[in-house]
């Protein structure tokens, strides 16, 4: 098997995209079904990915092509996000959502942890209220069950954070 | 266009994960959705249970619902009971609890029926959970810690103790004969102890009662100056790895010290720290020759000098990791320098100042410490103002550059009890004195520079923003000139970079 060899994907409309190998084998279920099945020569479908997702996660995968860590990445939770990633994930929420979906699916670790990770910091240092504008999200608690959630979880609990 | 609310339960959970619990809490109170799929496992991993008479007045906060805590018991993993609480919540059990932490509050009355009930209390606590591997207590009240029941129960139902810490206020009460007989038995069964308390509970000689040979860490920090007692006790401890002594008052026992040493009484030692040695060098030296090759060692030996020295050079440079002698008033300058070129595996340096003309005149040696994380010296300009210096500035920051494995630089000498020299010129960390070198320390993350002015200009604090970008903290007064401050304030707010 060439190191340079390439794998055709498809997209969920049918659009075909052409990658290197290595670019594939970043994503585990691409490698474990190449290294299974072999190089068939056809299309791999992806119908759960759109092209401009695929786009998206292609361009990961290459940004990070050479980086030796790239499947040891920490799960260091508190770990800063570096530059480039950082600007990558300056997409719409729903863009977001959608390459988490996509990163899951097609079993890509470290873009799952750079996508949940930018999901989190939105979160982070914000009130309820303020979340739920975030995310457009509906308050659907009534205020005795909101007072029972305030409640179960203490004092303690919010302190030792 | 998907929402976040289209997620899967298992990949709202990942986002959980990377929460910390404040903003976890205001996530399961948005709505019925994340209230059910955000992983709540981290809430109930750390729980407090404080009693409301510990809660600091105005706080409207309640104390956490039993009902509610019974529910989750599976998933707490450390709990917190602090203050007389209702007895349900010494008598619940928890399966995956391993860190366990009791604590009463102070009260300045006699012994009452009450406190020998918190004991029995605390005692059926612990033996319901046989699984915690750490437990602290901490003693407040005058009148508690006068019964064996936690002790005892310690000893008898702990599966695999692991860490045992025992604090108190200045009220902490002296243990009878009897209760020291059941503490020192059950700590016999951790592999570490950290006591820190006023009051010595050492008026019995333990081996008597409990075999000690399993300890393998062990802080002791009493105000009482039964020193020697405290070396009976380490003299039977004999898995020592690390030791951690501390007297607010008392005379060191050199004598007793060094018998010990000489037996080889702690074949496995290799963590050391002493405080308050006021020997003088020549009487100290000796302990110095005698220790094992230790990796990490922070001594408070106000006398420490060449002979001292001579005996840490000798025996402890090839295998010393940390080394802290910020204490030692006289440890030199060049004493420093010759530690910076001579501890090959070093990664923890807190020393006091290095001059200039002294890292001039000792250039030609390299300085081997390549892994070193975090280094604590001042460095001192000894050459003239500013304008002779500058070559010498630079060459410091050139041999600072080379640290690349820097995450931590405190260039403070604040190590004297407290006292800063004022009448001491610094190092400049500035663009016109060879801050730009310094671009090789990528991985620094807290920089402290020193107390007196230290003349930055905006320019500088810009650079290291700019130029670091692992930084989170940079503390230290950059200018006297107030609209300098302001804008480098505002630079590192900008970056979210701490002043302290």
């Amino acid at each position: 098997m060439s190191a340079h060899s390439q794998i055709l994907l498809t997209s969920s409309e049918g659009t075909e995209f052409i990658i290197d190998r290595d670019i594939a084998d970043k994503s585990m279920l691409l490698k474990c079904m190449l290294e299974d099945i072999g190089e068939i020569g056809q299309a791999v479908p992806l119908p759960n990915v759109s092209g401009p997702i695929l786009t998206k996660v292609i361009e990961y995968c290459t940004h990070h092509r050479d980086d030796p860590n790239f499947l040891s990445a920490n799960d260091d939770v508190a770990a800063e996000i570096d530059e480039w990633d950082l600007e990558y994930c300056k997409v719409d929420q729903g863009t977001l959502y959608e390459l988490i979906l996509a990163a899951n699916y097609l079993d890509i670790k470290p873009l799952m942890d750079l996508t949940c990770k930018t999901v989190a910091n939105m979160i982070k240092a914000k009130s309820p209220e303020e979340i739920r504008k975030t995310f457009n999200i509906t308050n659907d608690f009534t205020p005795e069950e909101e007072d029972q959630v305030r409640r179960e979880n203490g004092k303690g609990s919010r302190r030792l954070s | 266009m998907a929402y976040i609310t289209d997620l899967p339960p298992e990949i709202l959970e990942l986002i959980g994960n990377r929460l910390d619990k404040c903003a976890l809490l205001n996530v399961l109170r948005t709505c019925h959705l994340f209230h059910r799929n955000f992983s709540s496992d981290l809430v109930w991993k750390e729980v407090t249970a404080q009693a409301a008479t510990a809660v600091a007045a105005g706080d409207g906060d309640s104390l956490i619902d039993i009902g509610t805590l019974h529910t989750h018991t599976r998933k707490v993993q450390a709990l917190k009971l602090c203050g007389p609480l209702p007895a349900d919540y010494f008598g619940l059990s928890f399966p995956n609890l391993t860190t366990l932490q009791l604590q009463d509050i102070a009260v300045n009355n006699s012994p009452t029926e009450r406190d020998r009930e918190q004991e029995s209390k605390w005692a059926r606590v612990i033996r319901l959970n046989p699984t915690i591997c750490d437990i602290a207590i901490y003693l407040r009240h005058r009148a508690s810690g006068q019964s064996t029941e936690i002790w005892d129960a310690i000893l008898e139902f702990l599966h695999r103790p692991r860490q045992l810490k025992v604090g108190g206020s200045s009220s902490m009460p002296k243990f009878t004969v009897q209760v020291q007989k059941s503490f020192w038995r059950a700590v016999s069964r951790f592999e570490e102890l950290d006591y820190n308390g006023p009051v010595d509970q050492l008026r019995i000689d333990p081996h008597k009662w409990a075999n000690l040979t399993g300890l393998q860490r062990l802080s002791y920090k009493s105000t009482i100056p039964s020193t020697y007692l405290h070396i009976k006790l380490f003299e039977y401890c004999r898995g020592l790895k690390r030791l951690r002594w501390s007297r607010d008052a008392g005379v060191f026992p050199v004598k007793e010290l060094l018998q010990c040493l000489m037996r080889s009484d702690w074949p496995h030692l290799d963590d050391l720290a002493l405080d308050r040695v006021y020997q003088s060098d020549i009487e100290f030296a000796p302990v110095m020759y005698r220790l094992p090759p230790l990796k990490h060692l922070r001594l408070d030996a106000a006398l420490f000098g060449p002979q001292c020295f001579n005996h840490l050079k000798v025996r402890q440079f090839a295998t010393l990791q940390t080394l802290d002698l910020i204490r030692c008033e006289n440890f030199t300058s060049q004493m420093a320098l010759e530690v910076l070129q001579g501890c090959p595996h070093l990664e923890v340096f807190m020393g006091r100042q290095i001059a200039m003309s002294d890292l001039i005149s000792m250039l030609r040696r390299p300085w081997v410490c390549s892994g070193l994380k975090r280094l604590g010296v001042q460095f001192e300009n000894d050459l003239g103002p500013l304008g002779t210096a500058t070559d010498a500035n630079k060459v410091v920051l050139e041999r600072l550059s080379r640290l690349t494995s820097l995450e931590e630089m405190d260039m403070v000498l604040n190590g004297a009890r407290g006292l800063v020299r004022s009448n001491v010129r610094a190092c400049r960390w500035r663009l016109d004195a060879g801050l730009q070198q310094l671009a090789t320390l990528t991985r620094l993350r807290i920089a402290r520079f020193d107390f007196s002015v230290t003349h930055m200009r905006t320019e500088d604090v810009q650079w290291m923003v700019n130029h670091w970008p692992s930084l989170e903290v940079l503390q230290g007064y950059f200018s006297l000139d107030l609209e300098i401050q302001q804008q480098a304030n505002a630079l590192l707010n900008e970056r979210g970079i701490r002043r302290h």
